[in-house]
């Protein structure tokens, strides 16, 4: 008797009834015919007689008994059942029929696709995205992404991408956002604050514009942008527990544009020079990118302008070949108001979040009015399609151009995290990171960032 | 020893455990296995999930079998020369018998030429990923139809290819051929045909133009006769089936399953699932019949690729689609654990054989698209045993296999050759260098010879012979006069008693082959009743892993 079988009779005694295999032969014969002979004999292929019995396999009946919870979980709570719901929602095709109630058109051109616990984090919510591939022009993409979470949470992103060329891409977006959940640490300039805990606040925005981009070849870039952006600030709570930016910062000191909130047009160039080959896999290369927005700010305001600009290079190499690729970045960012400008406070450089240098730093905990880092990172491929980066990086927000630089003030981010290996937004990532006080405070581990799950990039 | 990390406990509790030696039965080896017993009533149909066997193999199945410390063992349908019988599974084509290269061009159709033409169109490819049609020659038989969809000649190719090869291996497969033919010969049927609505001109149109064309300017396709019997779902490789009295050995201890595992490294047939299989129902005159099981659908064999990530391409046959054990210990090694496949490159027969290749083959750490469970239970002694049969290709036949191919590019078909030749050589000199690659033992005027599968492969060139035998079993060691080389046999007198057939004696005899300043193989051992002076009879061959003697 096999040990799987003889552990599978113990699991099915214990349980007094064993869940039988979903798609289990049925028995079928229209005209009835008489009861099939008992199963036969196994033969006796080599004229042997059946060695004695495995005296290690009666000897492994201890582990078996001492792990056969963990058997009895994995297979009759965890694959019988899941096994019977899958193999009936096929056997049923409810996979192709939802295929085809969500993706349609011609071609399979239009779909229409629910979301859930996406939009906003885990916060509760569901949505809906929507796709229609060649509207009005072959190579025109029209996208809508709606979602909500109750009244605090809505959201309604409409994205039209159009490539009149192989090099070329024409984008218009258009959004509406209104959520509760967003954080503000501290804005450190021209030095760093007084301890301060995150504040909560909530923000109402619409925003439009237009996006220009011409890969003349590989990954390098040219590309231009006009925009418009109306921003207004919430300062509620969005969880009892919450302190919001006016209970932190005080009515006095509140970060610049957050009382009035803003409006802006914005008009920004960027360019990318990139030497690696286009891959699958990581590969070494220089990359020198560069952007510039001016934004004519007005409501909230008026009479403002300010410039965000920004730079990196970065220094890469796959030295041990394979896609396991040693690397460099180095970042400057800033915003430089023009004459005496106000600066909405989310214009100013971040450190951290989904778009800062850093990522051991939670999104909105640090920002400032320039910043710089130094990033080394390790990235090596999982399997065809994932990649792990480790990265070890150097840097912080400081005042206007840089003035308060002092390595002294650098925060150290190190973690590790794992991605699918695809151009653009990742579809998942998982990721464990640290962000440190600055070294002349300690350094201590101030920032713990895990993320976990799909990155919004719909 | 056992599968994963049971082992080490497992080795432990070994220890100082063996069987005694059972000696073999005066009998004839059992070259037919009769599960071809009719049973009055058909077995249903067998529905295979595709989606659930990938999750349930990939994840759910390896987590519960870390709980059942389930110990290595050896197939169970392995009769005394350590081969496998004849069954509803499995026929001993190359493996016992010479072929000739046109016998296996034809592989498993009735005759070498095309069904007539017209080929009414009866109604569309009812299952699978890629769009096809059935269709219907004007001699009544009925064809999958199916073509190159986004590399030409590829999958048609090694549909053909691979069907002949498996069949010469021994597996029951369906008669699969490259056809070109001229948009007339294919006829569309004015009514239902068996009940089916035959497609539009519009649709089998759109197929056609997707499909690739010959150098003549007509277009490619192939055509897979339907089976014989009626269709019961594809057979899986673990359990039986209750409802067929015949299957009473688990599938995933049949040594034609296990052993597929290698025969699918040689060809990259990355596909081996439950889907792709399919048992058929051969009902009698009487109403009463058995199931046959067939390997069906071998297509995705040598270059399958995904256009859509070259990179999971080079992938294929190095790692499972979802690799766990692979991405654990690349994230653990910091990618230090290398992977050679992430910068294969494309070979010189471009998308036709992709990235099939000779240098980064491993022919034991082979993978098939996700974990297959009567592979991960295929012994050293069911490679083995594939091996041996492998090793019996010949270069004209591996030729004649390529021919039906029909690929236009001649450099192709040498490209695979090629490749073949070289992936056969890496597997024959992994399997036939540890357990002996002596095999067919005979006994003619009172010497015992034995076929040197490494000598008739081309393997090697120069082998000693070294001899031992010993009367009884356990037994006394009793001196031999050595072993000499006859082409690719080895001889040796026998030793002898005084026997009779009332009172049999008893031989185990050694037989160890050894290549000059490489390998030493473990013994052939040989086990013979004497019957008489110079009367023996072979009843069984053991292939141990080591030297020590029998007993």
């Amino acid at each position: 008797m096999s040990a799987r079988l003889t552990a599978a009779l113990l699991a099915a005694a214990l349980l007094a009834a064993s869940p039988a295999r979903a798609d289990g032969p049925s028995e079928s014969s229209p005209e009835n015919p008489p009861e099939n002979p008992p199963a036969r004999e196994v033969p006796d292929y080599d004229g042997r007689p059946e060695p004695d019995a495995d005296p290690a396999d009666a000897a492994l009946w201890v582990p078996r008994i001492l792990t056969g919870p963990l058997y009895l979980i994995s297979e009759y709570l965890l694959r019988a059942p899941l096994g019977f719901v899958v193999t009936e929602l096929e056997r049923s095709r409810v996979f192709e029929f939802l295929f085809d109630v969500f993706v349609f058109g011609p071609d399979r051109n239009i779909g229409v696709l629910p979301t859930a616990f996406f939009d906003f984090g885990l916060a509760p919510s569901a949505g809906v995205f929507m796709f229609w591939n060649g509207f009005l022009a072959d190579q025109n993409q029209l996208t809508l992404h709606a979602a909500t979470g109750g009244l605090e949470f809505l959201m309604l992103t409409v994205r039209d991408r159009w490539r009149p060329s192989e090099e070329t891409t024409v984008a218009a977006r258009f959004q509406l956002l209104t959520r509760p959940d967003q954080q503000l640490g501290r804005i450190e300039s021209p030095l760093p604050a007084a301890q301060r805990p995150t504040a909560r606040y909530g923000v109402e925005q619409i925003e439009g514009g237009i996006d220009v981009s011409w890969r003349p070849w590989g990954r390098n870039l040219i590309g231009a942008s006009a925009g418009y952006r109306g921003v207004a600030f919430l300062d509620r709570r969005w969880r009892e527990e919450d302190r919001t930016v006016r209970e932190i910062y005080g009515p006095d000191a509140l970060p610049d544009a957050y009382a009035t909130g803003f409006s802006s047009l914005d008009l920004g160039v960027r360019f990318v020079i990139d030497s690696r080959p286009e891959s699958e896999l990581s590969q070494g290369g220089v990359r020198v990118e560069g952007h510039a927005i001016e934004h004519i700010g007005f409501g909230g305001v008026p009479d403002s302008s300010w410039v965000s600009w920004g730079a990196s290079a970065a220094a890469a190499t796959d030295v041990l070949g394979r896609g396991r690729v040693f690397g460099l970045t180095a970042t400057v960012r800033g915003v430089s108001p023009v004459g005496e400008a106000i600066v909405p406070f989310v214009d100013l450089p971040e450190l951290g979040g989904v778009d800062g240098p850093l990522p051991g730093f939670q999104p909105g905990l640090v920002r400032g009015r320039s910043l710089a880092a130094l990033v080394f990172h390790y990235t090596w491929p999982l399997h065809a399609f994932l990649d792990s980066v480790l990265h070890y990086g150097l840097g912080n927000v400081f005042g206007d151009t840089f003035t308060d630089f002092d390595v002294e003030l650098a925060r150290m981010s190190f973690g590790l995290s794992i991605a699918p290996r695809f151009e653009g937004t990742h579809l998942f990532e998982l990721g464990l990171a640290f962000g440190t006080r600055p070294f002349r405070d300690g350094a201590n581990i101030e920032s713990v960032r895990f993320v976990v799950g799909a990155r919004n990039g719909l | 020893m056992t599968r994963g990390w049971p082992a080490i406990l497992s080795l432990a509790l070994l220890a100082g455990c063996a069987s005694a030696p059972a000696r073999f039965a005066l009998r004839d080896a059992m070259w037919v296995d009769d599960d071809r017993r009719p049973f009055p009533r058909r077995p249903g149909e067998l529905y295979n999930p595709p989606q659930w066997d990938r999750i349930d193999h990939t994840l759910f199945r390896p987590l519960s079998e870390l709980f059942t410390y389930e110990l290595d063992r050896e197939a169970i349908n392995v009769n005394a020369l350590d081969e496998v019988p004849d069954s509803s599974w499995f026929t001993n084509r190359l493996g016992r018998a010479p072929m000739s290269p046109q016998r296996l061009a034809q592989g498993a159709c009735r005759d070498a030429g095309e069904p007539p033409r017209p080929w009414t169109v009866v109604r569309a490819k009812p299952a699978g990923t890629s769009p096809g049609l059935v269709v219907r020659a004007a001699d009544d038989r009925t064809f999958l139809f199916k073509i190159d969809f986004d590399l030409p000649e590829r999958g048609t190719a090694a549909d053909a290819i691979a069907t002949r090869l498996f069949w010469a291996a021994g597996y029951h497969t369906p008669c699969n051929r490259v056809v070109r033919f001229a948009r007339d010969d294919l006829a569309l049927a004015t009514e239902p045909i068996d009940g089916h609505d035959p497609p539009g001109e519009d649709a089998v149109q759109r197929l056609l133009d997707a499909a690739g064309r010959a150098p003549d300017g007509r277009y490619r396709g192939s055509l897979s006769e339907y089976i014989e019997g009626q269709p019961l779902g594809g057979w899986r490789y673990s359990g039986t089936r209750d409802d067929d009295p015949n299957d009473v050995v688990p599938h995933e201890h049949r040594r034609e399953v296990r052993g597929m595992v290698v025969l699918s490294a040689w060809l990259n047939h990355i596909d081996a699932r439950a889907e792709n299989n399919q048992d058929a129902w051969i009902e009698g005159d009487d109403g009463q019949g058995y199931l046959r099981h067939y390997v069906l659908d071998v297509g995705d064999s040598f270059g399958q690729q995904l256009p859509s990530s070259p990179l999971l391409s080079q992938s294929f046959g190095h790692a499972f689609y979802v690799d766990v054990q692979h991405i654990t210990e690349n994230f653990l090694s910091l990618g230090l654990a290398e992977r050679p496949y992430f910068d294969a490159p494309r070979g010189p027969a471009g998308d036709v054989l992709g990235f099939y290749d000779i240098a980064r083959f491993d022919a034991e750490g082979w993978h098939n698209g996700y974990p297959n469970p009567a592979f991960d239970r295929a012994t050293e002694r069911d490679r083995a045993w594939m091996a041996r049969i492998i090793a019996r290709f010949t270069e004209a036949q591996l030729r004649a296999a390529i021919a039906a191919g029909d690929l236009s590019r001649p450099e192709v078909s040498e490209e695979l050759l090629r490749i073949l030749l070289g992936r056969r050589e890496r597997i024959l000199e992994r399997y036939l260098t540890r357990l002996s690659p002596l095999t067919e033992p005979t006994v003619r005027g009172g010497s015992l010879c034995l076929t040197d599968l490494a000598l008739r492969s081309g393997l090697r060139a120069e082998r000693r012979y070294y001899t031992r035998a010993f009367e009884g079993l356990p037994g006394e060691r009793r001196p031999t006069r050595g072993a000499r080389r006859y082409g690719d046999r080895a001889c040796m007198p026998l030793p002898a008693a005084e026997a009779s057939p009332e009172a049999p004696a008893y031989w185990v005899v050694d037989v160890v082959a050894e290549t000059p300043g490489r390998e030493r193989t473990a013994p052939a051992r040989v086990h013979l009743y004497q019957l008489g002076p110079g009367a023996y009879r072979v009843v069984g061959l053991e292939r141990p892993d080591g030297f020590d003697p029998p007993g």
